[in-house]
Formats: structure tokens, C-alpha cells, sequence
């Protein structure tokens, strides 16, 4: 590898520095999934999620018998939550490709302690977007229909639209990810083959390892396939998320008919994800002990990024102010004036103090590293976040050219049942993956431990 | 008698690597390096060149890609929706679901070519049989050599062996 660019170096405490020499990070790593410490917070946590799963059903179940007029859309507001939710999960799932793909390309060696962490939470987030879209279409059993096949009707799906780009931007999406994902956790599982307590870990974990063994050959290989991965991955993060901002900006909407949106989107995603990554990595490392490996100069360095990516938000925000006000377009100005004084009014003003004000707390060097302030800032962006795809999907659909077809959206039960279905499978999720799978690279840290260690 | 294999371990990359030099001054001709992490400009048996991992991604890439397009573009003229009015063959809407194809299809056949090469999933491997070499997973950098290289035949590679520096010397069953 060659040693990264100096302009980008970060001066991330090594694990080695400290002491922690390569067998055992991979015993502390190791020992999470393997030793199953802490059962009782675990099984807490997971029972949790589980309940939350199970609404889940229920909602969908109900969802199935009823149809989507159990959710509150009607006309003029047929995009509510079940697209807030979508486009929440899905840039909540950028964050992991984000740092495995990208930080990768730029040699930041920090990200090896969070990235397989990430990885697996963009995994869960994205299969809890999927669900929205599908459930939205009404009749869920023709989802087939989005992609083509030789039907018997001769029809195709309409390609020039956002919404079909979607269908293969997520899906493509998901699909790498999980790939990427799993190529990274080979040299892992075989170290967990290797280290297993109980005859099933190591069937399982050697099934899933392929017979990984470290060939130096296999190696090679594996680096220049690990790389060329992230390069596609690189532009991949960015096309997503692009794409979802042109299924708004594609429509002729008030507020959404703008060119700022793919790469408001993008930035809104990154924000939103690393928010969700302090959000989980604050307690999990406290609670695992894993402050060696995930010091307080990670945390800062993801609030940097959290602030940046902030700020490309909340140029966003401006810019939809400034260009209603400069295009002069008199229903522009009109959703404009109705965000900030018109019925969802407290919902804009909520997302202006969660997503512009309380990120500016992180100026302050001791309060950026201050996990306690971070995580309540991390909360605060996840709640602003999922507002603000509130304000953007509700407010520019409820009032838009003729006030005769104005209406109101409320949410019922079952929307916010849906929604917290969702959060629930995503903590179950999440503690599957740290009862099964090792949440830090074991390989990659072992290799950043010995360029440490030799002159 | 069947084939047997020698596992050196040693427990810094840095003997693994001065060692791989000498056996290779020394004439071992086949012998495998198993790492506990990738090594950066490692080698050990300095194998011909085969087309490169990067090669073929690229390639599926470029394949998938263009089949990406023409699917749109046959789909298109096959049923042709007016959309805004938008011409049949109206390219630039053609361009995200192209770019989306293209990556898919690099990255599946990347990985799909990988396994291929490396001979993965093999679950039976002498590395599996020696519990010295199999910390190669962990922690030990190990050198397997064939026990029937001629190299190894002499009283004068036994000592040399012994002189490397490794941590273990074990023999495992092929």
C-alpha cells in the first residue's frame, strides 16, 4: 500500500501505541461474538428489537388485509410516511459504504476500527428502506412488475422514470454492499473457525470463511479486489442517494422541481448516517469496552464529518429559501412562506434546531469529544433528519398550485406502527450481527498494528 | 507414503519476509506463504503474471454496462410509452439504470473471479491439518514447503531450515 497522502493524514492514536499488541485485539474482538459476555444487556436488547419486529408483522399483516388506506395518505398527500421512512433508512445506509469504500480510497486508517460496524448497520438500514417502497405500491404481490421480464403482456418498466432508477439503485445498492461486506469478513471468519469454543461456532463460521487459510497468493488477489471494490463502491454511495433526490426533483412539485436535490440528498445522507453511527458506536463501546480500539480521536474525527456534511445541508436549506425568493415562481414562494408559518410550521422549525443549530455545539473541541454531548447531538440529527424528509415530502404536497386540491396529512396508528417496526428490526438486527459476526475488522487492525510496530 | 509439507510459522512479518528470500536464494521452488493480513508488495514465489483482478472487473463492467443499455433501449422501442413527450430513444434517462447494471455485474464477476482463482471454498488444505499453521488465522506468518521438494533432500537444507529463525518447525500431511 502506498502510504497515504500527507494532507490527509489524521493523527488517530494507534492501538499499538497503546499497548494492545495483534492477538489480543483479536481476542477482545473475538471474545464479543465468541464468549457471548454481557448476555443479560444482550438479550434485553435483542428481545427489544424482537417486540418491535413483531409490530412490524402485525402493521404489515394489517397493511396486507386493508390496503394502504390504513396509513393517512389520500390526495393530495399520497407520499407519506411510508416515503419519509424510505428515503430515512436509505441515507441512514450510506454512511457504511461511505466509510469503507471512500475513507478506504483516501487511506484514512481510522476508519478500520468502525467500518465492518457500519457496514452492518447500512446493510439493516437499507433492508428497512426497501420495505417502504414495496409496501407503498399498494398491491405488493406485482413488485415483480418493476423490473424487466419477458411478460406475456408485452410490457416494459418505464426506464425514463426516477422511480424505476430506483428500483436498481437500491437494489444494486444493497446487493454490493452485502458483498463487500462479506468479501471483508473472510480472513475474519477463518480467524473465528480457528478461535471457536463449541464444535457448531466452528462448523458454522468455517462454512462461512470458504476455507480462507491467508495464502499470501489469495492475499494479493484480495487487496486488489477489496480496492477496485471500493472504487465502485465510491461512486455507487453517490448515485443512490442522487437518484432518490430525483424522484423528487423529477416531479413538477413546488419546493421539489429543483437541481440542488441530488447532491442535497447525498450530503443529508452522510449526515444522517454518521449520526446513526455515533448513535450506536457511543454506548456499544462503553458497554464492550472497546475505547482501545474506538478512542475519543474516532469520535471526533466523526463529528468533523458530521459537521461538514452539515453544513452541505444546510446550504441546501438556503438555497431552497434563496431560489424561491430569486426564480420568483409565485408557488415556490408560497411553500416556501407556508414551511415556516403554515401548519407543519413547528415540525421546519424543529428540523432548523436539530439539524442547523445543534451540530454547532461541535466548534467547541471539548465538547466534540465529549461522547455524552456527541451522542445527545448524534440523537438530535437522527430526529432532524427524519423531520426534515417530513417537511420535504409533506408540506410541498399538501399545498401546492390550486388551493381547491389542498388537504392535510395525518398519520394513523399503523404509520407509526410501520415506523417503529422498522427501528425494532434494525436493533434486532444489529444485535445479531455483534452475536455472530466480529465488529471490527480483526485483519485490517492487524495489519495497521504491525506498520506501527516496525520502523 | 503420502505427501508430506513442512510449516514454518514465525511471528513477525518481518522474518517471514527475510526468510521467503533466502529459501528462495536457496532454490525452494514451491512453497506458499499463509498471513494473518495482508502484506503490501509480498510475493513469495514470484508466479507469472495473470491477468489482473482490476482487468476483469473493468471488463464485466464495460459488459454490463452496455447490456444495461440495450435492455432499456430494446424496452423503449419495443413499448414505446410517451413520457413528456420524450423521444423513444431518449438516452440520457437511460444513463443511471446503465451505470447501476454496470457496477453490479463488475462487482458480482469480480468476486466470482476471485474465488475462481484463489480455488475458494476449499474446506481441505494442509493448512487445516497442523495446528501451527493454522494460527496463520491468528497471528503466526507461516512458510509451507513440500516436503518432497528437492531442495529439502539434503542434510545441508535441514540445517538451513533450522537456521531461518522460525518460532516452529511441524510437519503436516498433504
Amino acid at each position: 500500500m502506498i502510504e497515504g497522502n500527507a494532507i490527509l493524514q489524521t493523527d488517530v492514536p494507534n492501538p499499538a501505541r497503546a499497548g494492545l499488541t495483534g492477538p489480543a485485539m483479536t481476542r477482545t474482538v473475538a471474545d464479543i461474538p465468541l464468549a457471548h459476555r454481557l448476555p443479560r444487556f444482550w438479550w434485553v436488547a435483542f428481545v427489544a428489537g424482537g417486540m418491535g419486529v413483531l409490530l412490524l408483522f402485525v402493521a404489515i399483516g394489517w397493511l396486507f388485509l386493508r390496503g394502504v388506506g390504513v396509513w393517512g395518505i389520500n390526495r393530495p398527500v399520497a407520499w407519506g410516511f411510508a416515503i419519509v421512512n424510505f428515503v430515512w433508512w436509505i441515507g441512514i445506509g450510506h454512511a457504511g459504504t461511505f466509510i469503507s469504500a471512500i475513507l478506504l480510497l483516501l487511506y484514512q486508517d481510522w476508519r478500520t476500527s468502525i467500518s465492518r460496524f457500519t457496514e452492518a448497520m447500512t446493510l439493516f438500514a437499507v433492508a428497512c428502506a426497501g420495505i417502504y417502497p414495496i409496501l407503498h405500491l399498494g398491491r405488493p404481490q406485482f413488485l415483480y412488475w418493476l423490473l424487466p421480464y419477458p411478460d406475456t403482456m408485452g410490457v416494459w418498466p418505464q426506464f425514463r422514470s426516477p422511480l424505476v432508477w430506483d428500483v436498481f439503485a437500491v437494489s444494486t445498492y444493497a446487493t454490493v454492499s452485502l458483498l463487500f461486506w462479506y468479501i471483508g469478513l473472510l480472513p475474519d471468519l477463518a480467524t473465528m473457525r480457528r478461535l471457536a469454543r463449541t464444535r457448531w461456532q466452528a462448523r458454522l463460521y468455517g462454512l462461512m470463511s470458504l476455507g480462507w487459510r491467508g495464502d499470501a497468493v489469495h492475499w494479493a488477489d484480495y487487496e486488489r479486489l477489496y480496492r477496485t471494490l471500493a472504487g465502485l463502491a465510491a461512486p455507487l454511495v453517490v448515485s443512490v442517494h442522487s437518484i432518490v433526490g430525483l424522484d423528487f426533483a423529477v416531479a413538477l412539485l413546488p419546493g421539489w422541481h429543483s437541481t440542488i436535490f441530488p447532491p442535497y440528498f447525498v450530503g443529508g445522507a452522510i449526515f444522517s448516517g454518521f449520526s446513526m453511527v455515533l448513535t450506536l458506536v457511543i454506548p456499544l463501546r462503553r458497554w464492550y469496552h472497546l475505547e482501545a480500539l474506538i478512542t475519543t480521536r474516532h469520535l471526533e474525527l466523526m463529528a468533523k464529518v458530521l459537521m461538514v456534511t452539515g453544513w452541505v445541508v444546510i446550504y441546501g436549506y438556503f438555497s431552497e429559501f434563496y431560489e424561491a425568493w430569486r426564480a420568483g415562481n409565485i408557488f415556490d414562494r408560497y411553500m416556501a412562506v407556508n414551511r415556516a408559518v403554515g401548519p407543519y410550521a413547528p415540525w421546519f422549525w424543529l428540523l432548523i434546531a436539530c439539524n442547523v443549530l445543534s451540530p454547532q455545539v461541535l466548534w467547541r473541541r471539548r465538547w466534540r469529544c465529549n461522547p455524552a454531548v456527541l451522542f445527545a447531538v448524534a440523537l438530535a440529527v437522527n430526529a432532524g433528519m427524519w423531520i426534515e424528509r417530513f417537511v420535504i415530502v409533506i408540506t410541498s404536497l399538501h399545498r401546492d398550485f390550486i388551493p381547491a386540491a389542498w388537504g392535510m396529512f395525518t398519520p394513523t396508528r399503523w404509520d407509526i406502527a410501520t415506523l417503529a417496526g422498522t427501528i425494532g428490526l434494525f436493533v434486532a438486527l444489529l444485535f445479531l450481527f455483534l452475536r455472530f459476526v466480529p465488529a471490527i475488522s480483526m485483519s485490517e487492525m492487524r495489519g495497521w498494528l504491525t506498520r506501527e510496530e516496525r520502523p | 507414503m503420502s505427501p508430506r509439507r513442512l510449516a514454518l510459522s514465525f511471528d513477525s512479518a518481518d522474518a517471514l519476509r527475510s526468510a521467503c528470500e533466502r529459501l528462495h536464494q536457496a532454490g525452494f521452488s514451491s512453497f506458499e506463504a499463509l498471513l494473518p493480513h495482508a502484506m503490501p508488495a509480498f510475493d513469495e514465489t514470484g508466479r507469472p503474471g495473470r491477468p489482473g483482478i482490476p482487468a476483469i472487473i473493468v471488463g464485466a463492467g464495460a459488459f454490463g454496462a452496455l447490456a444495461g443499455f440495450l435492455l432499456q433501449a430494446i424496452g423503449a422501442h419495443d413499448y414505446p410509452a410517451n413520457s413528456g413527450g420524450r423521444p423513444v430513444f431518449s438516452w440520457p434517462s437511460f444513463i443511471p439504470i446503465t451505470f447501476e447494471l454496470g457496477v453490479l455485474t463488475a462487482v458480482i464477476v469480480g468476486i466470482v473471479a476471485f474465488l475462481w482463482r484463489a480455488g475458494l471454498p476449499n474446506y481441505h488444505h494442509p493448512a487445516f491439518a497442523g495446528s501451527a499453521c493454522d494460527r496463520a488465522v491468528i497471528d503466526r506468518y507461516v512458510v509451507l514447503l513440500r516436503a518432497e521438494d528437492p531442495a529439502l533432500a539434503t542434510d545441508w537444507s535441514r540445517d538451513f531450515i533450522g537456521e531461518l529463525g522460525a518460532v516452529s518447525v511441524e510437519e503436516v500431511a498433504a
